[in-house]
């Protein structure tokens, strides 16, 4: 809106000229305004300050004196505008003894927040865990990450030093009876965020505690939590208590988590027993375990047969994948060049992400061309991102080996690494796709060719011009256009041919800016 | 079935409405009688299994939401019992010969820049729909806020009842005689796998009313169709991909919050006195009438004038539990978008 500088210059008239109906309210006070105005883009719709002070003003009334319903109307609206003294009544808002008004003001306060939340409304969002209105509560347990950053953030400004503790008077019990919450939401949240408030002692029997939790969502969750973060001795105290077989998702996760309780000597009954589960996925979470249980290699392990023949989750591939970066390099590079050869492009796609960790550099010419042909669009993309963290180390033999792979995304991906090439290898490049079979490619070979002044480049985009393909035709034009500075002729060329096929679409498209340019071209110098 | 959506050879109508009445039967049966775990193993798909087509102008590494239909995929795959490829075929315009191999093309509005249709698009498009094919192009809907730059409507998905002007033109060109037109609440699109909406119960109070009986009523959405011979060929939607896109761990990638209307007592006359220091907007209604959306810097529309002269304000919540049930729900859209489109 109004970025065209001429509705700026209109605008500026109207509004010295006070024509009503141009601004939503009163005009603004003085040139210097209109300058401001006019400099940020979009006077068309701004209020004066002065406007917006009365907004406030009378939005503060209404919360100093209205009802509750006025009360918390007052500060939705004063969460609009991020002003001093619409955040004090929000910060006065949470303090509100109805439930209507801190809930307002709650929004309003986390309506406005790009990155960190400030320490002042943290110091007063804190306490709102405790608060008698659950919905209050499954906000601020919600964001208790966030607040616990600030929080330390804030102290550590105050103190001027490092701190670890310092939470506020009451929190720790506070903590204990979220955890314990009657809301099944709440104790979600808690266990969800449990790393954020980890330094209370009270947090890892309150974890294991939530192992029997009556909702399974929060059952599963802390299974997950505890797992990282009690002792072993109480983790599979809990556990074994539970039945296998109930609940696939709970023996999944359970496999999962018995890696870090590898020592303990019922952790590793509990694994044998998932590996034997009917369920597949919990085979294959077990059998992932005991790679690291039972140091078994990978390359002779059930998980690594199942991953060179099988689908396996994502998630299970990664944790097997992670074994192999304790191995030596030449054993790790065998097993992740048999990785590509996986059936499952999840396994492929990770080898790859394994081998760039591992080596820092690309494997062979012909592995890259296969991985970027790869029928998986994902692993297609990972080899890409990893050619383009490495285009140092691309030479000119892998560029012709892309070009001509049978995938228009590979051939497309050429295109990113021209930057700095010789210009015999462009052309030599570029040759081949300005014949392509995808119309797509030989478009940006075409772009390429001309953004590069590839030898030979003007004579190419005016025989593309007879190319029978009209998108062929429309970006030989749509490059000789913008060109023209370069190569002055083609635009003759373009403007001929414009003539001769006045009902092309290139002939629609371009004929008028070929004619203002061509008329740009001849007009004569002045001085 | 075989990954050849449409023969070469066009079949006579009768011929047509027997083939269809098999595909949905054999559908439905597929449907009703075979459910699969939601938590299975990621499968490879069969031979046979549906490829869609996905069109992106430019190089398809720079798509938006880039693993969203992938995701959305895996899931049909999962929850159904459809087979398709979860790896889409990249195409970048509609003049591509092997448009008809794919039964669905899916196109985010804005990995298009330019929606010109050459006339052999226009051509092709027109024997791709007659074929039986479905295009669905997200995002095809953004209110007139989000229309300044095509990378606004991909992170607000705003229900507007009117179809991006630039797609009503383009198609225009297809088939003058025809226009998008709002598909009724009680269309089966919105019923086609998923009926209603997820379980609200662990939503805010204070927004659980306006979701369920104004935002998204009984699980339906502003969904624009392109009616050709009785059914939707190509249909509009706001921006939905951004619910899908789970990352190779199964969480959901990027966080989605909700903008509500809320409304005080004594605040409507409070609005329409208030200052403001960004642009105003008019959006269609599913009544056909106008919104006034003012919005402040940065597109962020503040409050509403409605039809009638109430004012309401916007609100924007974020939590855990509402960006999860905004992926449920859009996730449900996508499956029931493409349940819809190979059910016909």
């Amino acid at each position: 809106m109004l970025r065209h500088p001429l509705s700026r210059i209109v605008l500026a008239a109207a509004l010295l000229l006070g024509c009503p109906g141009v601004f939503n309210q009163a005009p603004a006070q003085d040139l210097n305004e209109l300058l401001r105005l006019l400099e940020s883009g979009d006077m068309g719709s701004n209020e004066t300050e002065s406007q917006i002070r009365q907004t406030i003003e009378r939005a503060l009334n209404d919360f100093e004196n209205g009802t509750i319903e006025e009360q918390a109307g007052a500060l939705m609206l004063l969460g609009k505008y991020n002003r001093p003294e619409s955040r004090a009544a929000l910060h006065k808002g949470l303090r509100s003894m109805h439930v209507r008004v801190r809930r307002a003001a709650l929004i309003s306060v986390l309506e406005n927040q790009r990155s960190i939340i400030p320490f002042e409304e943290t110091r007063l969002m804190l306490p709102m865990l405790g608060d008698g209105d659950v919905e209050i509560r499954r906000q601020i347990s919600s964001i208790l990450p966030q607040l616990a950053t600030s929080w330390r953030i804030g102290l550590n400004q105050i103190r001027n030093r490092p701190t670890q503790q310092g939470w506020p008077q009451g929190w720790g019990e506070m903590v204990v009876n979220a955890f314990r919450d009657e809301d099944a939401t709440v104790r979600l949240n808690m266990v969800q965020n449990s790393s954020s408030v980890a330094s209370i002692r009270e947090i890892l029997p309150l974890l294991v505690e939530r192992l029997e939790d009556d909702d399974a969502r929060v059952r599963l969750l802390a299974l997950r939590q505890s797992g990282r973060l009690a002792d072993s001795g109480a983790f599979v105290a809990a556990v074994q208590s539970t039945t296998l077989g109930e609940n696939p998702l709970w023996d999944r996760e359970l496999a999962r988590q018995l890696v870090n309780h590898a020592r303990h000597p019922e952790a590793r009954e509990l694994l044998e027993a998932l590996a034997a589960s009917a369920d597949r996925n919990t085979q294959i979470e077990a059998e992932i375990s005991q790679l690291y249980v039972f140091e078994q290699p990978l390359e002779r392990s059930p998980a690594f047969e199942r991953m060179m023949t099988e689908s396996v989750p994502p998630e299970a591939v990664q944790r097997a994948l992670r074994t192999v970066y304790g191995l030596e390099r030449e054993e790790a590079s065998r097993i992740a060049q048999r990785l590509f050869e996986a059936e499952s492009s999840v396994v492929r796609e990770e080898a790859l992400v394994v081998w760039d960790s591992l080596y820092g550099r690309l494997p062979d010419d012909a592995m890259v061309v296969r991985l970027l042909d790869d029928p998986s669009a994902q692993v297609r993309s990972r080899a890409l991102r990893a050619l383009r963290n490495r285009w140092q180390e691309i030479g000119i033999s892998l560029l012709q080996e892309m070009a001509a792979a049978s995938n228009r995304e590979t051939r497309l991906a050429v295109f990113h690494f021209l930057e700095d090439r010789p210009g015999d290898e462009l052309r030599s490049l570029l040759m081949p796709l300005l014949i392509d079979s995808d119309t797509g490619v030989r478009e940006r070979a075409l772009g390429a060719l001309a953004e590069h002044q590839v030898r030979g480049w003007e004579r190419i985009l005016e025989r593309s011009l007879r190319d029978p393909n009209p998108r062929i035709q429309r970006a030989a034009a749509q490059q000789l256009l913008a060109k023209r500075a370069e190569h002055p002729q083609g635009l003759q060329v373009l403007a001929d041919w414009i003539e001769a096929h006045p009902d092309s679409e290139v002939a629609r498209q371009f004929g008028q800016r070929v004619r203002s340019a061509l008329n740009a071209q001849q007009a004569p110098e002045r001085g | 079935m075989n990954n050849t959506f449409a023969p070469k050879n066009l079949f006579s109508a009768p011929q047509k409405r027997l083939l269809c009445f098999l595909l949905f039967l054999i559908v439905f049966c597929l449907l009703v009688f075979a459910p699969q775990r939601a938590d299975s193993a990621v499968q490879r798909p069969p031979e046979d299994a549906w490829q869609i087509a996905q069109l992106v102008q430019d190089d398809p590494f720079r798509r938006f939401y880039p693993g969203a239909l992938t995701s959305l995929i895996e899931t049909i795959n999962q929850q159904t019992t459809l087979r398709f490829d979860p790896d889409p075929v990249y195409i970048n315009n509609f003049e591509d010969p092997n448009l008809f191999r794919y039964p669905i093309i899916y196109v985010n509005y804005a990995d298009r820049r330019d929606w010109t249709l050459t006339e052999a698009e226009q051509e092709n498009l027109r024997r791709y729909i007659e074929r039986g094919g479905f295009i669905y192009i997200d995002a095809g809907i953004n209110a007139e806020f989000l229309r300044g730059d095509a990378s606004h409507g991909q992170s607000h998905s705003f229900a507007d009842w009117s179809v991006t002007p630039v797609l009503e033109e383009a198609f225009a060109a297809v088939y003058p005689e025809q226009s998008f037109e709002p598909l009724p609440r009680s269309h089966p699109i919105f019923r086609s796998f998923y009926a209603g909406l997820p379980d609200a119960s662990s939503l805010p109070e204070a927004i659980r009313d306006y979701v369920t009986n104004e935002k998204w009523p009984q699980g339906t959405y502003s969904f624009l169709g392109l009616q050709v011979d009785g059914r939707v060929a190509v249909l509009a939607t706001p921006i939905i991909a951004m619910g899908w896109g789970r990352n190779e761990v199964g969480q959901w990638t990027n966080p989605i919050g909700f903008r509500v209307r809320e409304e005080a007592e004594g605040m409507s006359s409070r609005l329409s006195e208030a200052a403001f220091s960004g642009p105003v907007y008019n959006v269609t209604r599913e009544d056909g009438l106008q919104d006034r959306i003012f919005c402040q810097p940065d597109t962020m529309p503040a409050w509403v004038e409605e039809p009638g002269g109430n004012f309401r304000i916007f609100r924007y919540y974020n939590s855990a539990e509402i960006s999860d049930y905004a992926h449920q729900f859009y996730t449900r859209l996508g499956v029931n978008i493409f349940v819809h489109a190979v059910s016909l």
